[in-house]
């Protein structure tokens, strides 16, 4: 199996046309960063935004690209998804050493499809299923290799709290801990320590104490633990009990919650929630956590609750009752097993980060923090925040730009910027083009 | 394993403080002591999860029952409890006379925690229960039986059995309340390790272990295969997990002693440590007396602590049991709807036991626990320890099973388990004696948060009537029940306590001493009626076009429903009345004092009156019924088939009119019988020859030697009942005769009317007097409510206090028709018209 060590790609090697100047005229420009700009410009060079502004000089050489009507926004990035792969889960349940970049498709259908729908950068990562699901990598939704596809890996590691293969909850968590405490054990071994140190923390235990001790984080001296001696299948578990490499963990129900911060007290992890459907009880537990950092809720924004007793059903909008207190989330987009098989464009609703960004405009959540959701708050959340996520000089020149307001239903994607790189244009779209033509057509 | 789990706070409280830390403490409570009034006067004294109930009757479960006494709760725990605790001032007050409190109960053994699916590994000590609980679960079904803490098995339930052989640990959780931080009702976080014997343990697990690429060279393999195959090893493997732990825990304490090394991390061992050092049992599942057997010695041999659960042949080992102090977890008898099979002769049916045998263990000293058999229908402890004490256990000694002993057993009874000072507020409030039938669980506390509470919460728009005691009408009665009314209808009637938000309602009526009934009906009166002269055809020939034209006639157009007359009825209590005319006609149902006059006639035909009876009539009436039944079936079929239909309709004919809601059923027929030997005649026409439903009126002069028997069984056989004038109690021959209990004994249910006006207003004193002759006053209650109320139809308004039905109470001084209960207030579609000084008084301080 091919381990791919953690390595960062660098954007400038991608571009083809890395002197184009490009000099975007639109009628409005929503930078996240700060206000909206009407009548903006925007100039790209190198692959990133030059300038940002009303009255930006435009340079002699650019190529000016002028939608007077159009609106221009970051591009869309995606916290958690599985698109691009075609497997989404390994059936084995411990495979903390797999990478996704083996599994990544760049010709994927899914990932054309995000692209006619704004988003630039999407955070691919293992399924929900697996207990410890392998690394995830940050990809562009345009490019013909995995190479060229690759923004950052890996970036972060599945932990899920979903039992797998016929497992009970409990059973699961067991097994979790064990992972942990099998993973110690062996460091410890490295270390040299596994005969010494009743110590821990400078506390002389009692008996007790000390039998209930499992091998654990505080055990470990990282520099007596040299990294050629630890075995390729445990440096993932290294980097993330090290917070070198981030947790996402999935919780699918609430409860589940209290144990995945079980897990991050005890091994320090540096961790990103994707919650269930159910997460709206848990708003006042997550803003009460210290250190949490934006959740990923689940693409079923509403929840209708029933109670067994008197059948009457209460709505929960899961997204409203986290923003009034005071918890930062990004959203996800559904996707279902056909995600990767076919052109979705034809489909609407909840598979699209515009329209769930919409939703949580209808639902009274303001506008800027509603589109921060889909921009960059999950730029942050995969550690690319200083790179995309807004419109601001200096970053990364992805922009997605809109034939109006973008979480209008009627407007288009016009255009696709990544890095400065003209990605897509709608004329160009033949797949779309031959949608139109024939809606009933399959692909 | 005895690990309680408490509050953060509480244990902050608990925790050690240091000289400044006291200091500090004593500052901060000087400063609030000097805040503490201007904090009172802000009505913020009372700190949650603070209050006392008074007057209750407690239940302690571990010691004495204290009746009429206070319990004192603070801060969620159990302050103080006895008749002459004072109940600090400036807290907030339950009064529950009358009411029975007693500790929440702990159920011994559910499988809430287990989602179905399995655990790896036969021995799989470290697998917790606690991981599988989801604290977000609803547990209402729980609640409402009075459980306020579960234990939670580890593993797979398949029927009533673990599938592993050590499947891990359980847990002990309250099932509601702290919803800021559900993780605080955790009671014990590990508690008895679960050890299945038997063909179940070693069903091998559905876990397969997939090799990537899996070919018929390379198949799926069972994970972890079960290891013991017999009984033979899986006491061995049992006994070799026991010496395991031992000899992990003696390496490391070598270790800590004399610095030998230290040997690598076992999880089973380590999970065992609390089993061999004796904090915590294993919770052995076995049924046959061989395998109790087996680990009585393994315990005894190993030191360490068992506790049998299922225990169906346990009463073969009882001496056993008691002296190595073996509690053991019984299922108990009662199964809603099952019935044990298999034969007579056999103790142990199926893992069940019968009573007796639990008893006879008890009464060796075998420290017993009851649970339900089964997780569903909302398991009733309560009923488990009720079947117990059936076959003659000491009532203190079965509530113990379901409280205390599960308490101890699992560890957890410095917290919960009776009611005393320092353990948790868990409380469960009942109408009476927990273990009678007829006392349902009202309400529950956990840690002194109200988590169910039988009654709906009272909102902004309700009126509240207390009621010392609440006659429903249709059979429930409740002491201190409060009804609850919105927008003129009955949202609730029932037992009443902790009515939380009784300051938000628009009104309360409070008649905490009184007794509250339906409003009464007069079943047939003319209620303010001067108009008998207006009657047309009131001596008209039966079958002339006068008694025709009577068909329609409705007495009740002549009477006005604001005419102050009508209160002469109300003030007795009268609420609805039927307005029958004199000699023919309709009946309707009119409601007295009704809010809104226009809406008062609340039934314009409820049945058709026949003073005499009149088959001259009823014959050209059937015949105009059938003309027009003929055409419109004719008419029906002709659209069908979309055919023109010409035929002409029959001539439509008034006076017939109204005869047909007889023939189609709508209305009956009520008709007047004068005594038993005209009940034949009447049944004969217009039962048998006609399909009439009647119900018959009158018998105002039956006579005591006729054949009553056989009048009784037509009138149930083939009217819809009676209704009977007074004279209800009369003298014939020298001899008092109280219809109304004459004919209860033979069995027929009836209504009663007045025949007259305002004179009505006496008839609940009449009524009272065939009471006091001897008469049922429950019987004479319905007699006057659901009786009525089902014969004319109009029991979906009026007739009893239920709920969706209008807002018609009558508040008594004392009993029904006691003779000297007075009507202290009336209230109609929920406005109070007629009420005492008393009552009208707190109408107002309130509006």
């Amino acid at each position: 199996m091919n381990f791919i060590t953690p390595i960062l790609l660098l954007t400038a090697s991608l571009t083809a046309q890395p002197d184009e100047v490009v000099a975007l005229k639109v009628g409005r420009a929503i930078t996240v960063s700060g206000k909206d700009i009407e009548k903006a410009v925007i100039v790209m060079e190198n692959g990133r935004i030059k300038a940002v502004g009303t009255d930006v000089e435009i340079p002699r050489t650019a190529r000016v690209v002028d939608m007077p009507r159009a609106v221009a926004m970051p591009g869309i990035v995606d916290a958690h998804s599985v698109n691009g792969l075609r497997v989404s889960n390994e059936r084995f349940s411990n495979v903390p050493y797999i990478t996704v970049l083996d599994g990544i498709d760049p010709s994927s259908p899914g990932l054309s499809n995000a692209l006619r729908h704004g988003v630039t950068s999407v955070h691919c990562i293992a399924g929900n299923v697996t207990r410890f699901g392998g690394q995830g990598a940050v990809i562009r939704t345009s490019g013909k290799t995995v190479e060229e596809l690759v923004i950052k890996t890996p970036s972060a590691m599945k932990l899920s709290l979903q039992p797998a293969s016929g497992e009970n909850r409990m059973g699961n968590m067991a097994a979790l801990r064990k992972s942990f405490y099998d993973f110690y054990s062996r460091m410890k071994a490295i270390q040299g320590a596994g005969d010494e140190a009743p110590l821990i923390e400078n506390k002389k235990l009692s008996l007790t104490d000390l039998v209930k001790t499992r091998p654990g984080w505080g055990e470990i001296d990282w520099k007596k633990v040299p990294s050629e001696k630890v075995s390729e299948r445990d440096r993932p578990m290294r980097d993330l009990v090290r917070g070198k490499l981030r947790a996402f963990i999935n919780c699918p129900t609430a409860s589940d919650v209290f144990k995945a911060f079980e897990l991050i007290d005890a091994n320090h992890l540096d961790a990103t929630l994707v919650l269930g459907p159910d997460a709206w009880k848990l708003a006042d537990i997550l803003a009460a956590r210290k250190g949490l950092g934006p959740v990923i809720i689940n693409p079923r924004l509403e929840v209708w609750d029933k109670n067994d007793e008197t059948g009457e059903e209460k709505r929960h909008i899961t997204p409203i009752l986290l923003h009034k207190a005071g918890v930062p989330f990004a959203l996800q987009v559904l996707s279902d097993s056909n995600f990767n098989r076919g052109p979705y464009f034809g489909r609407s609703g909840p598979y699209h980060h515009w329209y769930q960004a919409a939703r949580l405009v209808q639902f009274g959540m303001p506008r800027d923090k509603a589109l921060e959701t889909i921009t960059i708050i999950p730029a942050r959340l995969i550690g690319i925040d200083n790179r995309v996520g807004s419109i601001e000089a200096g970053k990364d020149a992805n922009i997605a730009i809109f034939s109006g307001d973008p979480l209008d239903a009627r407007s288009w994607v016009e255009r696709v910027f990544i890095e400065g790189k003209e990605v897509y244009e709608r004329g160009k779209d033949r797949d779309l083009e031959r949608l139109l033509k024939d809606p009933e057509r399959s692909f | 394993m005895q690990r309680p789990v408490h509050h953060r706070e509480l244990s902050l409280a608990r925790g050690r403080v240091s000289g400044a830390r006291r200091l500090a403490a004593w500052c901060l409570l000087v400063m609030l002591a000097a805040l503490l009034p201007a904090v009172l006067r802000a009505g913020e004294g009372t700190p949650p999860r603070t209050f006392a109930l008074r007057g209750v009757t407690v239940y302690t479960v571990s010691g004495e029952i204290h009746e009429n006494s206070n319990l004192v709760v603070e801060d969620g725990r159990i302050k103080a409890v006895g008749k002459d605790v004072k109940i600090p001032a400036g807290i907030k007050i339950h009064d529950l006379h009358g009411y029975v409190v007693m500790p929440g109960l702990l159920d011994a053994e559910t499988n809430l925690a287990s989602d179905n699916r399995e655990t790896l590994g036969s021995l799989s000590p470290q697998v917790q229960a606690l991981d599988g609980w989801d604290f977000y679960r609803e547990n209402r079904e729980l609640l409402r039986g009075g459980v306020t803490s579960v234990y939670l098995a580890p593993g797979v339930p398949v029927g009533k059995t673990r599938t592993r052989l050590i499947s891990g640990q359980g847990a002990v959780v309250k099932i509601a309340g702290s919803k800021a931080n559900p993780r605080m009702r955790v009671v014990a976080e590990s508690s008895g390790f679960q050890v299945t014997l038997g063909e179940l343990s070693r069903i091998q697990p559905s876990i397969y272990s997939p090799p990537i690429g899996a070919s018929p060279d390379n198949p799926f393999e069972v994970l972890v295969p079960p290891l013991p195959q017999s009984r033979a090893g899986e006491f061995l493997a049992l006994r070799q997990v026991i010496s395991r732990a031992r000899g992990y825990r003696d390496s490391l304490a070598g270790h800590l002693r004399a610095g030998t090394s230290r040997p690598a991390y076992d999880p089973i061992s380590a999970s065992l440590y609390s089993v061999i050092s004796g904090a915590d049992h294993l919770r052995v599942r076995a049924n046959k007396a061989r395998d109790i057997y087996h680990i009585l010695e393994l315990a005894r041999e190993a030191g360490i602590k068992v506790v049998i659960e299922g225990g169906a042949e346990a009463e073969k080992l009882t001496s056993w049991l008691a002296r190595m102090k073996v509690p053991v977890i019984f299922p108990g008898a009662f199964q809603s709807g099952k019935l044990p099979g298999g034969d007579l002769q056999s103790p142990a049916i199926e893992g069940r036991l019968q009573e007796e045998s639990i008893l006879r263990m008890h009464r060796a000293g075998v420290q017993v626990i009851l649970n339900s058999p089964t997780d569903a229908e909302g398991k009733n402890l309560l009923l488990q320890a009720a079947a117990a004490v059936r076959v003659g256990m000491e009532p203190r000694e079965a509530l113990r099973t379901i409280t205390l002993n599960p308490a101890r057993v699992l560890g957890v009874a410095d917290r919960i388990g009776s009611i005393s000072e320092g353990k948790d507020a868990d409380l469960v409030v009942l109408g009476g004696d927990p273990l009678s039938a007829d006392n349902r669980v009202q309400a529950v506390f956990i840690n002194g948060e109200l988590v169910f509470n039988r009654a709906p919460p009272i909102t902004e728009d309700c009126t509240v009537i207390r009621a010392g005691r609440l006659v429903i009408g249709s059979g429930a009665e409740y002491s201190n029940g409060i009804v609850i009314v919105r927008k003129g209808k009955i949202e609730y009637a029932g037992p009443g306590l902790l009515h939380d938000g009784m300051d938000k309602a628009v009104r309360v009526i409070d008649a905490s001493s009184q007794t509250v009934i339906p409003g009464l009906i007069d079943a047939g009166g003319t209620a303010g009626s001067r108009a008998e002269s207006l009657v047309p055809g009131f001596d008209a020939a039966p079958g002339s076009a006068g008694a025709g034209k009577a068909a329609d006639f409705r007495l009740v157009d002549s009477i006005d429903p604001r005419d102050p007359a009508l209160m002469e009825l109300v003030r007795a209590g009268i609420t609805t009345a039927l307005i029958a005319p004199p000699a023919a006609g309709q009946v309707s149902a009119l409601k007295l004092a009704a809010k809104d006059p226009a809406a008062a006639v609340i039934k314009p035909y409820a049945a058709q009156y026949f003073s005499k009876s009149s088959s001259k009539t009823l014959k050209a009436a059937k015949a105009y019924h059938d003309s027009w039944v003929a055409f419109e079936k004719k008419k029906e079929a002709a659209e069908k088939k979309s055919a023109e239909f010409k035929d002409k309709a029959p001539k439509l004919q008034e006076a017939y009119e109204p005869y047909r809601a007889l023939f189609t059923g709508a209305v009956p027929a009520l008709v007047e019988a004068p005594n038993a030997a005209s009940v034949p005649g009447i049944v004969a026409l217009y039962t048998d020859q006609y399909k009439i439903r009647i119900l018959c009126s009158g018998l105002a002069s039956l006579k005591r030697d006729e054949d009553l028997a056989g009048m009784a069984g037509l009138l149930l056989a083939k009217t819809g009942g009676l209704v009977l004038q007074n004279p209800l109690v009369v003298k014939q021959d020298n001899t008092t005769v109280n219809w109304p209990q004459r004919l209860s004994t033979l069995g027929i249910s009836f209504s009663i009317r007045s025949r007259v006006a305002d004179g009505a207003r006496l008839l609940p004193l009449q009524v009272s007097y065939a009471v006091r002759e001897g008469w049922n006053s429950r019987l004479a209650l319905r007699s006057m409510t659901t009786v009525p109320a089902e014969q004319f139809g109009i029991s979906d308004r009026v007739g009893s206090i239920e709920k969706g039905k209008d807002a018609d109470l009558v508040i008594l001084s004392g009993e029904p028709f006691s003779l000297t209960a007075r009507v202290l207030g009336v209230m109609v579609d929920g406005e109070l018209v007629h009420g005492v000084d008393k009552f009208k008084g707190q109408v107002d301080a309130n509006e």
